[in-house]
């Protein structure tokens, strides 16, 4: 019977080794003889307690720690010789009793690891003792373990102590196993903690006596009284189960002030309305704990300290809606103790550690701060913007005292310490504080924007409850008034209900979206929390669509990109449909803001903007001004390219393929179509017989100004054909249908030459080589920006772009042709896009390129997790979550779809990554759920 | 980071050690900070008066109202390091070189091994005074080297609050290395497009090196600028062409073969000081995601 996990491992003391009275009855000799040598003559002292005081202060942990802790949490300060006195004079203590009565085993124990080891287990044992390999010498147990570690062996090989996982963790290394494939066996707290910080697959607690509690709450995933307890198949399943766990989790430990930017990009919150990034809620220097509510643009301000400082763009000034509006941290809390401010993220460390429960939309945190005076408290944080009612944030704190009994105060604030520094987008209209309830109201200088903050808290000793809610006047003319009654209507509530509520919302979304991964729980976990961000901002709201960055971070100040109809929306699609068709109707929305731009581009119909916010005007820069040397580098994708417009009619008519939402096509969809294709009549350029798509930039943004860019011809020719359909269909346009239908047939498309490869535009082939350098690939250099006009006559390639056609065409083209492209162009990219992996993934896939498909899709999977173009800090990369979904779906499943719903390629099984055992999910198509699940044979 | 209330001027006797004194004589008047002069000398040499320190040390007679006098035999740089703990410490300013300076050929030419093993373990920053330093009081900019790191990050903390409390206008240089296949500095690794994110990472590169000093000093940093090309001779074209009184970098603490070149080629070219902050080494922050799992792929 074969185990999924390795290896385990035993702490010797008290799981294996019955020596734990030994070790409490020298400690209580000495410290007794100790504290009595102390103590006033004739004065009691309090004697060491060897149950309460063992536990708290000296099991587990190498001797000087537990002498040391023990004296500070008596409040006796003892020089560094005393100490080492003391902690020497306890070996001979407990030599002395070892010699005299032998060692006991506990007889289950010595049985679970003969029976791990009949299955081929691995075993080993660690202790902070030093006289670790004298006690399994005389208990005749060595022969028992392939591994040992003892106090000696810390010592020579300079480990520290537990809670530090370093025992463990070398003790997995002599064993050959990676922790998340161990599993570790503690019966002290101490102990528990080194299981849990090293990552260990599984973390058994024994309980030798009291000690329950503290060992769960320490992080034992299991708790026993003994190991008679448990069996191999019982282990087995409970570290399954833990591992099915871990994949449901995103978990953070430890802080570093470097990477607490894209940790709070990561760990955000957010229902489709707002957006929250998840900082501490005792926000660090150097936090940027930025709420988002979805519609809520300003003016570009370059008054933030250093925005602007070296890299300007200029006309950004103009607009009222240019970017995302970051508003004040809502869930702000000050903690002191006894008079002392502390923070979640002491410089000096202190155990953090951040859990996003994907499957419960839920961010917790727990934090174990301890103050000058030695006085350890634990903060049990969790939050949430409910899924259930989008104008509510809720906020929980729990408060555990450790080891003392001294007050702790909470204190809660709406208002933003320095709101003219930080949000120079915002004034203060209002704020109130009453015993009930505090309120700030904000309004945004120059668009008109009011956002009002609501806050009521329920408090108990020990415990902070608060309900938050937001509205604007977005929302409806009286935000103030809205807020008010909302709260009011939410008295009496049960909060952990309004958990709940919110909880069963996310579980209905897991229901239609999960993805399970047989035998990849890793993968399993990134895809989840690609579709938990893909989630988060597709609210109701069909004003708004979605930004490059979500609400996550300020990078891309919100803008909307093709990224969300080519990239994000077929996951909706196909697990929600109103999601996309929300998104879609922001297209419709923004009607006017197209035609407008389109005039301003010399054409006609509607031409959507590169970058959109609020109105569909285009928001994109013109160029980037270098302030100290004044260089120039201009931007050419607001007025060039122009794909985006196809390739939000494209997403109209998979949208309507999928659902076949007929009055959606006939409404806002063929208006859509129609203008679209008015557009593109005016755009083209006839040259003899053809017509020709001229001075545009495609998906690869390093070449602009190019004509007859492959992509942009394709998309804008099925554009055309889209539009005829639907009008014919409609019985409007007759005339314009007509001549739609000519243009696509006459607009000239690159086809494969005799080898196969679709010239990317006019001239690609001539273009001069570039050898691309292995170090350069995910990873381009600045001089692409700077050189911009080298690289223009390069045949180098930012990103998948005549690869984007076999992706959205899967049908058009053969697998050789797709092949020869592939072979042509994946050599040239250096994906300085975060578009560009998952899209190498899903082609490399159909054709049957494992190798490539695999590592690629590593590369787009993992790409915020690892932080891999170590950009996460500004937000999350949507489109490459999406990209990931794409990949997984259309490359390596292969889906099409068919009359009878969608249906893997029969080559799927085949082509599944190593240690892929299943792929299951479940996809929606024409108003049914499909079940699809591919095995590797 | 607290005021500088202590500054350390190591010197062993030589002239090319006192170097530095004009620079620390200065800079503790200007913070009215208490100098300390450490002589190590050899066990068999006999240590100055106290009174005969100073000039026999090579400080020039102008002594500061501040300055005392220690004496200490044995290792070098270990004495320095004791000292430092001793009279807590808050900067150490010393020349590069001491009484090896005049043996040029050795790998000691441009940093003495006294000077290398104190910067290794101080836990202070340093200012030190390079080969070729020519002394121009008083001090009015300072070019602070940023590359994103965590180490440029605690160096731009130290500098900014070095350089209000001296009142020197603070310049941030981020180098964008344009060779291909060089370690990658955070900023150029990468931009989906650029005008969406280059501004923005400037800006949290700044806000987080600057989070922990206050406004007032974080208004001392009146400028950033970009370029392109090797770190060093980026920073010491700017110091000619500004006249920057002193660089100040980031750095691991590393000095062997292949590590720290910028601080390095510094050394070895730059008349200006150098202020250098090693990084302290933090706890780190674990993301459990794969390879956590323990699942290969």
């Amino acid at each position: 019977m074969g185990v999924d996990f390795k290896a385990a491992i035993f702490d010797m003391d008290g799981v294996v080794t019955r020596t734990a009275d030994l070790h409490a009855a020298a400690w209580k000799e000495l410290f007794d003889d100790f504290l009595q040598k102390r103590a006033a003559p004739g004065q009691p002292y309090q004697p060491f307690d060897s149950r309460a005081e063992y536990l708290a202060h000296v099991d587990g942990k190498p001797r000087s720690d537990g002498v040391r802790a023990f004296l500070q949490a008596r409040g006796i300060t003892a020089g560094n010789e005393e100490l080492e006195d003391l902690a020497q004079r306890k070996d001979v203590l407990f030599e002395r009793r070892l010699h005299e009565r032998g060692v006991e085993l506990f007889a289950s124990t010595v049985a679970l690891i003969q029976a791990l080891r009949i299955v081929g287990v691995k075993t080993g044992v660690v202790t902070s003792s030093r006289h670790g390999r004298e006690i399994l010498r005389t208990a005749r147990i060595e022969t028992l373990f392939d591994a040992k570690l003892d106090g000696i062996d810390l010592r020579k090989l300079a480990l520290k102590g537990k809670p530090d996982p370093d025992i463990y963790v070398k003790a997995a290394q002599l064993l050959e196993a990676t922790p998340g494939r161990v599993i570790v066996f503690e019966d002290a707290v101490a102990g528990v903690r080194a299981g849990r910080r090293g990552g260990f697959g599984l973390v058994v607690g024994v309980d030798r006596g009291g000690n329950a509690g503290a060992l769960a709450s320490a992080g034992a995933d299991l708790v026993v009284h003994d190991l008679a307890e448990l069996d191999v198949e019982r282990l087995d399943h409970a570290f399954a189960a833990r591992r099915e766990e871990r994949a449901w989790c995103i978990e953070a430990e430890g802080f570093e002030a470097a990477r607490e930017s894209q940790m709070e990009s990561l760990f955000a919150v957010g229902n489709g309305y707002l957006g929250l990034r998840g900082a501490l809620d005792v926000p660090p220097p150097g936090a940027q704990p930025d709420l988002f509510v979805a519609g809520i643009f300003g003016p570009k301000c370059a008054e933030l300290p250093y925005s602007e400082i070296e890299f300007l763009t200029p006309e950004r000034g103009n607009g009222r809606h240019t970017e995302l509006v970051p508003l004040p941290f809502p869930l702000r809390l000050a903690i002191s103790i006894q008079g002392e401010a502390l923070g979640f993220a002491r410089p000096e460390g202190g155990e953090l550690r951040r859990t996003l429960d994907l499957r419960s939309g839920s961010l917790r945190i727990e934090a174990t701060v301890e103050s000058t005076d030695g006085r350890r408290t634990t903060f049990h944080t969790r939050r949430c913007a409910s899924l259930a009612d989008p104008h509510l944030l809720l906020q929980e704190v729990a408060v555990v005292r450790e080891n003392h009994w001294a007050d702790v105060e909470l204190q809660t604030s709406l208002e933003e310490p320095d709101l003219r520094g930080h949000h120079p987008h915002l004034e203060q209209a209002e704020h109130l504080l009453t015993p009930d309830l505090e309120l700030v109201r904000y309004t945004t200088r120059a668009s008109g924007f009011e956002v009002c903050i609501a806050s009521r808290e329920l408090r108990e000793p020990l415990r902070l409850r608060r309900l938050v809610c937001i509205f604007t006047n977005r929302d409806g003319q009286d935000p103030r008034a809205a807020v008010l009654r909302h709260l009011q209507e939410l008295e009496g509530k049960d909060f952990d209900s309004l958990f709940a509520d919110h909880a069963r919302e996310w579980a209905g979304f897991w229901h239609r979206a999960d993805i399970r991964v047989g035998g990849r729980p890793a993968v399993e976990q990134a895809l989840r929390f690609g579709s938990y961000h893909l989630r988060l901002p597709a609210g109701d709201d069909a004003r708004v669509s979605v930004g490059a960055r979500a609400l996550t971070g300020r990078a891309y100040e919100g803008h909307v990109f093709w990224d969300t109809e080519i990239f994000m929306l077929p996951f909706h699609l196909y697990s929600d449909p109103d999601r996309a068709r929300t998104l879609l109707l922001y297209r419709h929305h923004t009607l006017d803001g197209a035609r407008r731009h389109a005039r301003g581009l010399g054409y006609r119909g509607a031409c959507f903007a590169w970058e959109s916010t609020v109105t569909g005007d285009d928001v994109t820069p013109s160029k980037i001004l270098i302030r100290s040397t004044g260089k120039e580098i201009p931007i050419f994708t607001g007025s060039q390219q122009v794909h985006v417009t196809a390739d939000v009619a494209y997403a109209i008519w998979r949208y309507w393929e999928a659902t076949q939402d007929e009055a959606f096509l006939a409404g806002p969809g063929t208006d859509i179509l129609v203008e679209t294709a008015r557009f593109w009549a005016s755009r083209v350029t006839p040259r003899g017989s053809r017509h020709h798509i001229l001075g545009v930039v495609g998906p690869d943004e390093y070449h602009h100004t190019v004509n007859d860019n492959a992509y942009t011809n394709w998309m804008a020719r099925f554009n055309l054909e889209r539009a005829s359909w639907a009008a014919q269909r409609a019985g409007v346009h007759g005339d314009e249908a007509q001549e739609w239908s000519e243009l696509a047939r006459s607009l000239y498309c690159p086809a494969p030459g005799a080898d196969g490869v679709i010239e990317q535009f006019e001239g690609f082939f001539a273009l001069a080589d570039y050898k691309l350098p292995r170090a350069e690939r995910f990873r381009a250099p600045a001089s692409r920006l700077f050189d911009w006009d080298h690289v223009n006559r390069l045949k180098l390639l930012k990103q998948a772009d005549v690869l984007m056609l076999p992706l959205l065409f899967p049908d058009a083209f053969s697998d050789e042709v797709v092949a020869a492209n592939y072979r042509y162009y994946e050599p040239i990219t250096d994906h300085g896009s975060s578009l560009s992996p998952a899209v190498h993934a899903a082609i490399a896939a159909r054709i049957g390129l494992l190798a490539d498909a695999q590592r690629y899709w590593k590369e787009a999977l993992w790409l915020d997790l690892t932080n891999a173009m170590d950009n996460s800090m500004l937000g999350v990369h949507l489109a490459a979550m999406g990209g990931s979904w794409q990949a997984l779906v259309f490359g390596f499943l292969g889906i099409r779809f068919t009359d009878a719903g969608p249906r893997a390629d029969p080559q799927a099984p085949q082509r599944l990554p190593l240690g892929w055992k299943s792929v299951e999910l479940t996809l929606k198509y024409r108003g049914a759920l499909y079940e699809i699940k591919v095995k590797r044979p | 980071m607290k005021r500088i209330e202590a500054i350390l001027l190591p010197l062993d006797g030589s002239p090319e050690a006192a170097k530095a004194a004009g620079c620390a004589l200065w800079i503790a008047h200007q913070l009215g900070a208490t100098l300390h002069l450490l002589h190590v000398r050899p066990a068999t040499a006999r240590p100055f008066s106290a009174a005969d320190a100073p000039g026999r040390l090579g400080v020039p007679q102008a002594q500061a109202e501040h300055v005392v006098v220690h004496e200490a035999t044995g290792d070098a740089a270990a004495a320095v390091l004791e000292a430092i703990s001793a009279h807590r410490i808050d900067l150490v300013v010393m020349s590069a070189r001491g009484e090896s300076a005049p043996f040029k050929g050795l790998r000691t030419h441009r940093l003495g091994s006294t000077a290398r093993s104190i910067i290794e373990r101080s836990p202070v920053p340093a200012v030190l005074v390079p080969a070729r330093y020519r002394e121009s009081l008083p001090w009015t900019s300072m070019l602070v080297a940023s590359s994103g790191e965590a180490a440029a990050d605690r160096a731009l903390e130290n500098a900014v609050r070095v350089a209000a409390a001296l009142r020197l206008e603070v310049t941030a240089v981020h180098c964008l290395d344009s060779a291909a296949g060089a370690v990658a500095t955070p900023l150029a690794s990468y931009a989906d497009a650029p005008h969406h994110e280059f501004a923005h990472r400037i800006e949290q590169m700044m806000k987080r090196g600057l989070a922990r000093c206050s406004a007032d000093e974080a208004g001392h940093v009146c400028g950033l600028q970009v370029r392109c090309g090797e770190p060093a001779s980026e920073l010491l074209e700017h110091v000619a062409q500004n006249h920057s009184s002193v660089i100040a970098l980031g750095w691991h603490g590393r000095l062997d073969a292949g590590r720290a070149p910028v601080l390095k080629q510094l050394l070895e070219q730059a008349e200006c000081a150098l202020l250098v902050v090693r990084e302290a080494e933090g706890p780190r922050a674990r993301l459990k995601v794969e390879p956590e799992f323990g699942e290969a792929g």
